[in-house]
């Protein structure tokens, strides 16, 4: 090929007698090193900060850590803290109020009566933040149509709550509304039965009579269905944003009987509440059972912010009974890392001494010992935690009954990989000199050769925590580990709760399913970065 | 040969029955729930059935009585799950839903595992490899519930295509095989396939660029052949030696399959009577599924090793380190 030929064109400026050696009269000298000397573990992090997926995997690492060390500084929630009234609701971050992700809302198709019900909630948030569209569908009776609403609901917007106070606490909301102009806790009390203490008062029990007996009057109701109507309008108040007169829509071929709020000839609604002799709205009403206490109808969001000072947020959403998902999460998450950790500690530890003894010692020893871990890798995981569980947990609590069952057969992978460098080191000649020269077994166990095998090991032991934590999360997901009864969550007992609403209520899986992804993912990444800077020579392999 | 296999044999009995021991005790002492026979007044018969039956004997009486029993086939009774029922009856009646979910799961995955691993191999530090690499390392990592969930909630929820849970086969009269069934079995099966995808397709390209890179491959495309017929007639063949065995082990623990799988899924199989056993503390039960585990990893270890040999005649089983 006759690119390869020296071109003698190429050198055509160039002359022999205008050339020097470099180095013509000088002495040739070994010249010292300008760089320092790396030790060996500096050269493994330096090859491990070159790693980006590792360093980015480490970043993760480190914020879901300060995730679960500061989400229980930032809220007064604790783990068990929960507010049924709140049972579902979505997540919600304040920072984006209002842009319809993550602000508690979502997009809902109500049908008339619902939305008129909504839209007459008497309190602060509405429940309807934005009407997106109206229309029309054929109804199940034939010819006629059901109007139906898009809008953007607001799962926090719970409304009206009625309960008993004592006398004090009731005292305080009143201070409270004072200090805060504007702002209304208390509804006025709608009366379910006539009360003698308001006797120009209207009530529930007497409108309702009333109303079923104009209906039978005007024949859209036979008087034998009288007390069962009545008895199913009445249930309606349970809910005590029913502070209105309703009307109910008949004969339509329904089922059930629709009852939506009623309107006089000026469009104001019809309401219920309780009036004094002078015609004023009663805000408490005295429990008769016992005298300290009063009944009150409240505005739940605002008394929520008089009772925790705050608006109430659920920044990952609540459970079907108002646990805050965020508070559990953190501290599922602390569970996950501190077993994680410690188990590969300990089964580090376990695992050192067994396979050096094993390795080092050889012979029966190590015969023994062999049969012995034989014998204990066969025993499956999930049989092993469950009997740990039977066993200890009445008596030890799970969390650490789960701990010995990893620490009882986790170790055995480390004493395997201690054990083989074992083999492979004791019958180098350094080892023998050193031997010769007067060293005692624990010196040439611990100096000599261990050291070998320290990077195979810190690389198994931190891709033993995100299988420690997988197992966890598995065993607490099956319920095998009971947590029920303590107040350590896990983000399996999480995923469990969830899972029965993963259709309707998904965030209660995302988080903690997100969650844990993310661990694994970052565990794995560092697990494989560290490898590779142990022993650059694995580097791109599997 | 026959020696090292009857060797290895011997003391993978000796393992499971030391670990039977182990399971035994531990599981005999543990308390026992109420019991109740159906029926009235089943809370005394139920006592006095066992009382009669030797349960309430000192433990090594029991364990001997036991050892007694298994020679004559019997392995106990179930007292909660199916009051007499033996545990091998309610075993046999819910192998076919775990085998069926894990054989489809395999045909599925082994082949797209393999081929996705040749390609990456092949392509190797390419922008195909990086980009595969990463989305193979992200798919073993993610647990395989979370998955689950994912399916569950995309496929049975979101677009509706699948069923959210297995259906019972006597809606289809007892006939595994109606594509029905095989519907409300794949989000199961879709579930399982991706980390045994991730896996596989990690562990086949590890393996064949390992191959790819050795003299013997340089000699066979000196020779003449193409890159196809290099990489299919020497490489990939020598790279299946340490990947069928891993084939093979994992069509062995299908029949133990994933209890989390089939408790999302409402499979009615072999990880859900155990998960059953564990909650309604069916003692007997428990001990039956648990060894079953057990040997299932025992017996799979031992063909797993045996299979190198078999693969690859150059692997000598227990030969010495003077070739005998």
């Amino acid at each position: 090929m006759a690119n390869n030929f020296v071109d003698p064109k190429q050198y055509a400026g160039y002359h022999s007698d205008k050339m020097t050696f470099v180095q013509q009269d000088k002495e040739l000298h070994d010249t010292k090193f300008e760089t320092k000397p790396i030790s060996y573990l500096r050269g493994c992090w330096n090859r491990f900060a070159k790693n980006k997926g590792s360093i980015v995997a480490g970043v993760i690492l480190l914020l879901i850590l300060s995730f679960a060390i500061i989400a229980p500084f930032t809220t007064s929630r604790t783990v068990d803290w929960n507010d049924p009234n709140y049972q579902f609701v979505l997540p919600k971050a304040p920072l984006f109020e209002g842009t319809g992700f993550w602000d508690g809302t979502e997009q809902k198709r109500v049908y008339e009566t619902e939305y008129l019900i909504i839209d007459n909630y008497e309190t602060e948030d509405k429940p309807i933040r934005q009407l997106i569209s109206e229309g029309q569908e054929k109804s199940l009776v034939p010819g006629e149509y059901d109007k139906y609403y898009v809008v953007r609901y607001d799962t926090y917007a719970v409304g009206a709550k009625q309960f008993s106070v004592s006398d004090s606490e009731y005292q305080s909301i009143l201070d409270w509304e004072s200090k805060h102009e504007g702002r209304k806790v208390l509804l006025p009390i709608v009366l379910s039965e006539p009360n003698a203490d308001y006797p120009n008062s209207p009530d529930v029990r007497t409108f309702v009579e009333d109303y079923v007996d104009t209906l039978i009057a005007e024949n859209k109701l036979i008087a034998a269905s009288r007390a069962n109507f009545i008895n199913s309008i009445k249930n309606l108040y349970v809910n005590a944003n029913r502070y209105y007169k309703v009307e109910c829509v008949l004969n339509r071929g329904r089922a059930t009987t629709t009852c939506r709020p009623s309107f006089d000839e000026n469009g104001k609604i019809r309401d219920l509440y309780c009036v004094d002799n002078n015609g004023d709205y009663v805000y408490a009403l005295n429990d008769t059972s016992s005298g300290a206490q009063k009944t009150i109808r409240v505005d739940y969001n605002v008394y929520y912010e008089y009772k925790y000072g705050a608006k109430c947020v659920y920044l990952f959403g609540a459970s079907p009974i108002g646990h805050d998902i965020f508070v559990r999460l953190a501290s599922g998450a602390r569970l996950s890392l501190l077993l994680g950790v410690s188990v590969s500690l300990i089964n580090l530890l376990i695992g050192l001494l067994w396979g050096s003894i094993s390795g080092y010692y050889g012979g029966t020893v190590d015969l023994i010992m062999e049969r012995v871990t034989d014998i204990l890798s066969a025993i499956p995981f999930v049989i092993m935690a469950t009997l740990f569980q039977l066993h200890l947990a009445p008596k030890a609590g799970p969390i650490p009954s789960l701990l010995f069952a990893f620490v009882v057969t986790g170790w055995i992978g480390t004493a395997a990989t201690t054990r083989m460098q074992f083999y492979r080191f004791k019958n180098q000649e350094y080892v023998l000199a050193s031997r010769t020269l007067g060293a005692k077994d624990l010196r040439l166990i611990f100096v000599d050769i261990l050291p070998n095998a320290i990077g195979t090991l810190i690389t198994s032991s931190v891709l033993m925590i995100p299988g420690v934590i997988f197992s966890e999360s598995s065993l607490s997901y099956l319920n095998i580990i009971d947590l029920s009864n303590s107040n350590i969550t896990s983000v399996g007992t999480l995923l469990n709760e969830g899972s029965s609403f993963l259709a309707s209520y998904p965030h209660m899986v995302l988080f903690p399913a997100i969650f844990i992804s993310i661990l694994m993912i970052s565990f794995n990444l560092i697990g494989n970065g560290l490898r590779d800077a142990f022993n650059p020579t694995l580097r791109g392999e599997e | 040969m026959t020696k090292y296999v009857l060797k290895r044999i011997g003391l993978m009995v000796l393992t499971f029955f030391i670990i039977f021991t182990i399971c035994f005790f531990l599981i005999r002492a543990l308390p026992v729930p109420i019991i109740s026979a159906p029926g009235s007044d089943g809370e005394r018969i139920a006592a006095e059935f066992r009382e009669k039956m030797g349960y309430n004997a000192p433990l090594l009486v029991q364990y001997f009585r036991y050892l007694g029993q298994i020679f004559q086939g019997n392995f106990g009774y179930s007292f909660q799950i199916q009051w007499l029922s033996t545990p091998w009856e309610l075993m046999s009646s819910r192998f076919a839903p775990t085998v069926l979910i894990n054989i489809y799961t395999m045909i599925f995955a082994v082949p797209i595992g393999l081929g996705l691993g040749v390609f990456m191999a092949l392509r190797k530090n390419k922008i195909e490899d990086h980009v595969l690499s990463v989305l193979v390392m992200l798919f073993i990592s993610v647990p395989s519930f979370v998955y689950a969930f994912l399916v569950q909630y995309l496929f049975g929820t979101v677009w509706g295509i699948l069923p959210l849970k297995m259906e019972a086969v006597a809606r289809f009269d007892g006939n595994w095989f109606h594509p029905e069934m095989f519907r409300s079995m794949l989000p199961a099966i879709i579930s399982m396939c991706f980390g045994t995808i991730a896996g596989f397709a990690r562990y086949t390209r590890a393996e064949l660029t390992e191959v790819l890179t050795s003299d013997f491959m340089l000699l066979a495309r000196t020779k003449g052949l193409t890159r196809t017929q290099a990489t299919l007639r020497h490489a990939f063949r020598n790279s299946l030696v340490p990947i069928f065995p891993m084939i093979l082990g994992e069509f062995i623990g299908i029949l133990s399959g994933s209890v989390i799988i089939e408790s999302i899924f409402a499979v009615n199989g072999i990880g859900g009577l155990f998960l059953e056993s564990i909650t309604k503390r069916d003692y007997d039960v428990f001990l039956f599924v648990g060894m079953f585990y057990v040997l299932i990893g025992l017996v799979g270890g031992l063909i797993v090793d045996l299979s190198y040999g078999w693969v690859d005649p150059r692997i000598r089983m227990g030969g010495t380190k003077n070739g005998q």
